[in-house]
């Protein structure tokens, strides 16, 4: 029996000695290429509009840098032109990443043995995208005692693609000063529908958005932007009532 | 908005998305009970969802228009099927800006 390798099962991953801190990085910063690609017209757009919205080329570039999570950052710039007030947009922001304190849930094996700086950074870097590769990737294994290597790799390699098309984007924007009259908030309605209509798998999560977008309809006229808040926590309340109908009625 | 506003805004947002990524990276020993985590879920389709019907259905803070002179309701659509169909999210903008850039032009 001794000379059988340590991982047996055919096919799964198996950590080995040549995995060591730098490989795991680099695997990491690999498998987050497709990830890239995906957020490259994002990045680009999200600085083009940053700049439509009023904002300096530095302070899209500093939102990009610190707040570093897309979809908030797109709403941001709507509600910006929109006219909401800062509270509200920080409210929104809240709620809108409230989903990676549920993906801080699931990646809490990888780093509980970390010292708090690294644990602070790979957090800071928590984004859907890496988020998407630390779950494929673990899905084909264990990752070993090195594990949070590759997380950095991720986070690296999104993190600095993320930067790059947020200042070609906003440099972009500003060198075309009507860029905002090209209809660009259309693009940013169209790009959320290409990430929102993918998520709408089940019946509840129809209902979700379906209630959260006509309550927001009627109550668009509020000021700075507040029934958004309604909506979203009436989108909410219903999809997850509902669930729990439909689950009470079938026994399993 | 004044500088000092958007800095203060870009400061706070970043400091509650850290907030939220960090909650159970500061706090290994702690789970999410199954109810959180099934409201937590829900959380994406609404707000996405919250934002875009009304910039569709009554564009730039005007009246509900829910008809086909509506560029906006047009082009979501074609984005929408795109979107449905192959999930390609640079095919479902182009097909958005195709439909909604054309209605403009035809309506002006």
């Amino acid at each position: 029996m001794e000379n059988l390798p340590r991982c047996a099962p055919a096919g799964d991953y198996c950590p080995s000695s040549t995995d060591t801190p730098w490989r795991l990085l680099a695997q990491g910063a690999r498998d987050t290429l497709p990830m890239i690609i995906g957020a490259i017209p994002f990045g680009l757009l999200f600085g083009a509009l940053a700049v439509g919205a009023g904002l300096s080329v530095w302070q899209a570039l500093g939102m990009s840098l610190l707040v570093f999570a897309g979809a908030a950052q797109f709403i941001a710039v709507g509600l910006l032109g929109a006219g909401a007030g800062v509270a509200v947009i920080v409210l929104t922001t809240l709620i809108v990443n409230a989903r990676h304190a549920l993906y801080s849930a699931s990646l809490q094996p990888v780093i509980k043995h970390l010292a708090l700086p690294w644990r602070m950074g790979l957090a800071f870097g928590l984004t859907d995208e890496c988020y998407a590769v630390m779950l494929r990737r673990l899905e084909q294994g264990e990752l070993g005692e090195h594990g949070h290597w590759y997380f950095a790799g991720t986070v690296l390699a999104m993190f600095s693609s993320w930067q790059l098309c947020s200042l070609l984007g906003a440099l972009f924007g500003q060198a075309l000063p009507n860029v905002n009259q090209w209809g660009l908030e259309f693009a940013l309605v169209a790009s959320f529908i290409g990430i929102l209509l993918p998520m709408l798998k089940h019946k509840p999560q129809w209902l979700a958005a379906l209630v959260a977008g006509g309550v927001a309809v009627l109550t668009r006229h509020w000021p700075y932007n507040t029934g958004l808040l309604l909506a979203t926590a009436a989108g909410i309340a219903c999809g997850v009532l509902f669930e729990m109908r439909s689950t009470a009625k079938e026994p399993s | 908005m004044s500088d000092q506003s958007v800095w203060l805004l870009v400061v706070a947002m970043a400091l509650v998305t850290f907030a939220t990524r960090f909650s159970l990276f500061a706090l290994p020993g702690v789970q999410f009970s199954p109810r959180w985590q099934r409201a937590l879920g829900y959380v994406p389709v609404s707000v996405f969802a919250a934002i875009i019907v009304p910039m569709v259905l009554a564009p730039q803070g005007g009246a509900v228009q829910l008809s086909l002179s509506n560029p906006y309701l047009l082009g979501a659509l074609a984005a929408g099927v795109l979107a449905v169909r192959t999930g390609n999210l640079l095919l479902t903008l182009m097909a958005g800006f195709a439909v909604f850039g054309s209605m403009k032009w035809w309506l002006s």
